[in-house]
């Protein structure tokens, strides 16, 4: 009897593991697909991951489970993707240049590393902006540059506080046009549009999606975008190198898988990823969002992030901005 | 009359039956998430943002909002009856409240500060309806000069409302202070005392210290006593008898008065808000040492102030399209994910979204109201249940809720720690409560006070230079000398009535 039964049990076992291997090879996934979110729900980041996924899942067949794990400025995120399981259920969101920031400026307090990481695909870079309010005598970035050098250390900067890539992007312009200007650090761009608003800055440099109600409502006017080409959210504003300052400075939002997970896999998400982002449901979501678009694929996204940490860290070197 | 007439269309909106059902959802997790320790209407609100996916953009804010001033009911709660602020707002609260509960009033407490939150967001309301846009550009004058005054002026209030001696006081503000420093330096993005833990480089989290300070401390130091003595012996109704009656409309309204003017202004916090409601009916008390044993204006004040704090810091977001807390912040990323922009131009581009919302706000608080009367009667009933069995459901309670917050063990650790530290701080009589204000202040302190440095050409001079910073400086320094004043002059009486005995 007992011998009947391991018979019959272990083909039976064998078959079931071997319909789970070509389960892996073929249909992939199975099941929902974890998506790790390093800023809380309602944020920025989340905001893009959800749109994006709502679409991908058109793509995948099974749905995606957003899990936020906000804290340490995203490091608490991106160390929770790096260790995640590697089975090809966890993947997360991933914010350039922040994720590339963080192992170079607080060293080993951070748990990963940029090499945890396979990027799938960038969906959004929101470039960098220069703002003043609508009423404001700077029109240019030529405008603030010549303000600066005629009353040095005397005009006014709004900006996110030492540490940020806001703060490394003045300081290579004032390195670069030879201008000294004051930085007054805040807390998020709210507090920013706020000292703005009330005249308590002359300028403040954020991120374009960030302030787009106000300039909408023309309280504020953008005067320099920090992408490499101009973009349909501000039509017309040039960017920072057309303006005279050669930098750029773009906030980046993607997905990427815990290092290890299956080329196979990876290949998969991104082709769905790459469809969701052509998806007309998408194309309208993120117009809505006032999101500024920019796809990249596996590598192109992998390109871009060595490029960043090669020059985050050249500039590191020279000394903490 | 023209935004009479449109409000009414709102009426109309926000009453289908749709948005009235959605109204109710919201202002009930709302009453919720503020019952429960660890969840705030932050994370309540974020919570459910995803779900709000498939309704239209007027039922969500309508739904989201309700959660946010839902919140402020229902955070009274737990300070009332188990001493556990829900949120930095509810923390005066608990000096007054708990001793209220421990009497027996607990019912009392709840039911004017039920009524108190009414009146306050209902009257905020009104605010927002009809003098909200043209006043929100006033309040962009505040700059950081005039917050690090107003901050510091909510400071000085602090010291001059806790506990008997100054010095204890003091020592709590201070390590509160220095609690408030764990993160990073605003003037220079360098971490400082993380001591390698990359979860405090945010600072420490206030719902973390506010449970391990009050909540745990609170069970600890009651274990030490008999645990079937001291139960209240029945329940006193939800109406504050009449010889109250006169002393709690008075408080609400100036607590209306408080938490309407701060909500306005972007970045103040609803903790200022009751915080100087609080210290201000503690002033006009005939009796100001029977606060913080269980006065009734010290909850109806502070309660009244939060709520009108809530409905007014609407303003600013509907108007500027600026957020003026964390969780006005989230509503802001509902509103851009239903693809509306919150600013100046809302009320021209979608009017009805506007009025809806604000008609719904009516209501909420109107449901509110019928739901906690009955209902605080149940809750107050929580001071009947033995200790043995409460005690362990709170500590189940304070610790599901502070990891549900992160799903972090190191959250739990530190609310763990936080509970020792305040046990001991109990023992030696420091109060909690200065602490953690000082904590909420003095981040802010610091922040603004960079600001003020690096806008200002003459150091310092700046915040006496402007207006409103400068008249704020100057009734912080008549607390001052009126403190002192009367310090000495006591002590000359006491040492005059020594002689003389």
């Amino acid at each position: 009897m007992k011998q009947i039964l391991m018979t019959a049990l272990v083909p039976a076992l064998l078959a079931t593991a071997a319909v789970s291997v070509q389960a892996a090879d073929e249909a992939y996934p199975q099941k929902p697909i974890l998506a790790i979110v390093a800023y809380p729900a309602g944020g920025g980041t989340d905001i893009v991951a959800r749109s994006i996924l709502k679409t991908a899942e058109k793509y995948t067949g099974k749905g995606f489970v957003v899990d936020n794990r906000p804290g340490a400025g995203g490091a608490i995120g991106f160390t929770a993707l790096a260790g995640a399981p590697k089975d090809g259920y966890t993947i997360g969101f991933i914010n350039a240049p922040t994720i590339v920031m963080n192992p170079i400026q607080l060293g080993d307090k951070v748990k990963y590393k940029l090499d945890d990481f396979v990027p799938i695909a960038n969906f959004v870079s929101d470039p960098g902006v220069f703002a003043v309010s609508a009423d404001s005598p700077i029109k240019t970035l030529k405008d603030f540059i010549d303000m600066a050098k005629a009353n040095p250390g005397k005009v006014k900067m709004a900006y996110g506080g030492p540490g940020t890539s806001e703060s490394l992007a003045l300081r290579t312009l004032e390195q670069k046009a030879g201008i000294k200007f004051r930085k007054i650090p805040f807390e998020g761009t709210a507090p920013q549009l706020t000292a703005l608003m009330g005249g308590h800055v002359d300028l403040m440099v954020s991120n374009a999606s960030e302030i787009f109600p106000q300039v909408e409502a023309k309280t504020l006017r953008v005067i320099a975008v920090g992408s490499d080409k101009q973009i349909d959210l501000y039509p017309g504003v040039p960017t920072y190198k057309e303006a005279g300052f050669d930098y750029t400075q773009v906030a980046m939002r993607g997905v990427a898988a815990p290092k290890g997970m299956d080329a196979k896999q990876i290949k998969i998400l991104a082709d769905a990823m790459k469809k969701a982002y052509d998806d007309p449901e998408f194309k309208k979501n993120a117009k809505e969002l006032h999101l500024p678009l920019n796809f990249m694929g596996p590598d192109d996204y992998s390109k871009e992030l060595k490029r960043q940490d090669t020059f985050l860290r050249e500039e590191f070197t020279k000394s903490p901005w | 009359m023209e935004n009479l007439m449109l409000l009414l269309h709102g009426f109309d909106l926000a009453l289908t039956a749709n948005n009235l059902l959605f109204c109710l959802i919201g202002v009930t997790v709302g009453q919720f998430v503020g019952v429960l320790p660890g969840l705030g209407p932050v994370a309540g609100t974020a919570m459910l943002i995803p779900l709000t996916y498939a309704l239209s953009p007027t039922t969500a804010v309508i739904m989201l909002a309700g959660i946010f001033y839902g919140a402020m009911y229902g955070g009274t709660i737990t300070s009332v009856l188990i001493n556990v602020p829900g949120e930095g707002a509810s923390v005066i609260t608990c000096m007054d409240g708990y001793q209220m509960a421990k009497q027996g009033r607990g019912g009392n407490a709840l039911g004017v500060a039920a009524i108190g939150s009414f009146i306050g967001g209902v009257i905020a309301v009104v605010f927002l309806t009809f003098l909200g846009p043209a006043l929100a550009k006033y309040a962009l004058k505040f700059g950081p000069p005039e917050f690090f005054s107003l901050m510091l002026f909510g400071l000085l209030l602090l010291v001059g409302l806790i506990g008997k001696s100054v010095i204890k006081g003091l020592i709590s503000a201070i390590i509160g202070m220095l609690l408030a420093l764990v993160g990073q330096d605003p003037a220079t993005g360098v971490d400082r005392f993380l001591f390698g833990q990359i979860e405090l480089l945010e600072g420490i989290d206030f719902v973390i210290l506010a449970i391990g300070l009050f909540g745990l401390s609170e069970i600890l130091s009651n274990t030490e006593e008999d645990m079937n003595l001291k139960k209240p012996e029945k329940i006193a109704g939800l109406i504050p008898p009449r010889s109250e009656w006169k002393s709690c409309i008075g408080a609400i309204l100036r607590g209306t008065g408080i938490g309407g003017v701060l909500g306005l202004i972007p970045g103040t916090s609803a903790s200022i808000a009751s915080l100087m409601s609080y210290s201000l009916e503690k002033k006009l008390s005939d009796d100001p040492s029977r606060f913080g044993k269980g006065a009734i204006e010290g909850v109806a004040g502070p309660e009244t102030a939060n709520n009108s704090y809530a409905g007014a810091a609407l303003i600013p977001l509907f108007t500027l399209g600026i957020p003026t807390s964390p969780t006005i912040a989230v509503l802001l990323g509902a509103f851009i994910m239903h693809g509306l922009t919150p600013g100046p131009l809302l009320y021209a581009k979608n009017p009805d979204f506007v009025w809806a919302v604000i008609a719904s706000m009516f209501i909420g608080n109107a449901l509110l109201l019928i739901m906690n009367l009955p209902m605080a009667k149940w809750w107050a009933k929580i001071a009947l249940v033995p200790y043995n069995l409460l005690f362990p459901l709170i500590l189940l309670v304070c610790m599901v809720g502070v990891y549900s917050v992160n799903r972090s063990l190191w959250d739990v650790g530190m609310t763990v720690a936080f509970g020792a530290i305040g046990y001991l701080m109990k023992k030696w009589q420091l109060p909690t409560a200065a602490l953690i204000l000082s904590f909420v202040l003095g981040k802010n302190i610091e922040f603004t006070l960079v600001q003020t440095l690096s806008l200002s050409d003459n150091g310092l001079w700046m915040l006496f230079e402007r207006p409103i910073s400068g008249t704020l400086l100057t009734l912080c320094g008549a607390i001052l000398i009126f403190g002192l004043y009367t310090t000495i002059k006591n002590k000359r009486g006491a040492l005059a009535a020594d002689e003389s005995a």
